[in-house]
């Protein structure tokens, strides 16, 4: 049997190769999230089925509410959050990307019912799924309840969400979600007492970490850009 | 045809060889892989990944041929920021959000290689690798994690030379791992080079 050698060089090598890989392949899934502005995201969801050339003009609310967590129904409601500077940030991106897409604000929709009207809120809870059974709206207080005909005992449906899980399963979305949804008045289902979603946009992680102004209005636009159904300048 | 061709004459050589009764040493090293992103894979990830290892054992059989098998880890990963389309039965629809991409690739290979040199000098050497890749793709956007995990079926054809080390052998190689698609995803391929050190454990045992 042959002495054991015991060469210096070649295992010391050995030995800081093993080190440097240690160090090299910490985990699977290297430089990842660091920041909260890392998990923003913008999510757009529409009725393929529509035909949004019969729209043509849309109804914004003057404020952005806070929708409350349904499982903690003691909180109060229109319990403001948002800063006005960045309520109407919200409000006049939307307005101007809708505008530029063509569509036309109906200022008094009371006397002048329009085609779609956009409900925009800010979530507190961690599901987003909570608000597709959730009345939400009516924390809009007096702009949604009553208006357009549409007053208690209305809901909002989702006929184009499979299964009716829509979301629920899918995305889990943190505190500050900027909901931004537009209904369709034109069609009303009377005998659910459901007025339909043509078109969802979510903007998740936006109201927490820095510099959120830039960011949120970044990420309204994004919507609008990643939806180009709703630009009625590009339809045939 | 002509790959079922050459899978059947590798593994006839690694067979004949495994009979052959001129067995000289057991090699076993760890290589240092640097890896570039090719065909397909680099349209899932662009960037270059140096965290990878392999571990590998190599048997000579013959005065110039050696067997043995490997198991290696690459990982490889990159940021972009994407507009997705995502129709997955559940949700339809569009998400875009910075993306944090990644692939796992675990290739485990039975291998063959033919040397030329002098066994006390520099050798050059050049072989294949036949195996499975075990391949974890991931996209994390925001809260959404999509995953990916699948076996591949591949080979790693190689092209080095190594020489004496002190009692050990460095090595230089260079390596293409053509990970063939599986189920739809795309192929995974990669080229690799690989500095690594070899021991020779009949040497170092007795």
């Amino acid at each position: 049997m042959k002495e054991f050698k015991a060469s210096r060089l070649p295992m010391l090598v050995l030995a800081i190769a093993v080190v440097a890989m240690s160090a090299v392949i910490p985990s699977c899934y290297p430089n990842g999230p660091e920041s909260p502005e890392d998990f923003d995201i913008i999510v757009t969801a529409f009725d393929d089925d529509t035909d949004f050339n019969q729209f043509n003009t849309y109804a914004l609310p003057d404020s952005v509410p806070v929708v409350p967590d349904p499982e903690n129904p003691n909180q109060p409601k229109n319990q403001p959050v948002l800063p006005d500077s960045i309520q109407q940030l919200i409000l006049s991106t939307i307005e101007t990307n809708m505008n530029n897409y063509g569509w036309t604000r109906e200022i008094d929709p009371n006397t002048n019912p329009p085609d779609v009207t956009l409900v925009v809120g800010v979530s507190e809870n961690d599901e987003y799924g909570a608000y597709v059974s959730y009345d939400w709206y009516s924390y809009y207080g007096g702009w949604y309840v009553g208006w357009g005909g549409y007053g208690a005992g209305w809901g909002v449906g989702y006929p184009w969400a499979p299964s009716g899980i829509y979301y629920t399963q899918t995305y889990s979305y943190t505190v500050g979600t900027l909901l931004i949804e537009m209904l369709d008045l034109k069609n009303p289902d009377t005998q659910n007492m459901e007025v339909n979603a043509l078109w969802v946009g979510a903007l998740n992680g936006l109201m927490s970490g820095t510099n959120s102004e830039q960011r949120i209005s970044d990420g309204i636009v994004q919507a609008f850009i990643q939806s180009p159904y709703l630009n009625k300048n590009q339809q045939p | 045809m002509k790959t079922t061709y050459a899978i059947m004459v590798i593994v006839a050589m690694i067979l004949l060889a495994s009979t052959g009764a001129l067995a000289q040493d057991d090699l076993f090293g760890f290589t240092y892989n640097m890896s570039l992103p090719t065909l397909e894979t680099r349209d899932f990830i662009s960037n270059e990944s140096f965290r990878g290892a392999t571990l590998e054992g190599r048997n000579f059989v013959a005065p110039n041929l050696a067997v043995g098998i490997s198991v290696g880890w690459q990982v490889f990963d990159e940021q972009t920021f994407e507009t997705m389309n995502v129709n997955n039965g559940v949700f339809s629809g569009v998400v875009s959000g910075k993306q944090f991409r990644y692939v796992n690739s675990v290739p485990i290979l039975a291998n063959a290689y033919f040397y030329g040199g002098d066994q006390d000098g520099g050798r050059i050497f050049i072989g294949t690798g036949l195996g499975a890749y075990y391949v974890a793709s991931r996209v994390e956007v925001g809260r959404i994690v999509i995953d990916n995990n699948n076996w591949h079926f591949g080979f790693a054809p190689e092209f080095g030379f190594d020489f004496p080390f002190g009692d050990s052998r460095a090595l230089i190689s260079g390596t293409f791992n053509y990970v063939f698609n599986n189920e739809g995803t795309v192929n995974f391929s990669y080229a690799q080079l690989n500095i690594g050190i070899f021991y020779s454990i009949y040497e170092y045992m007795w």
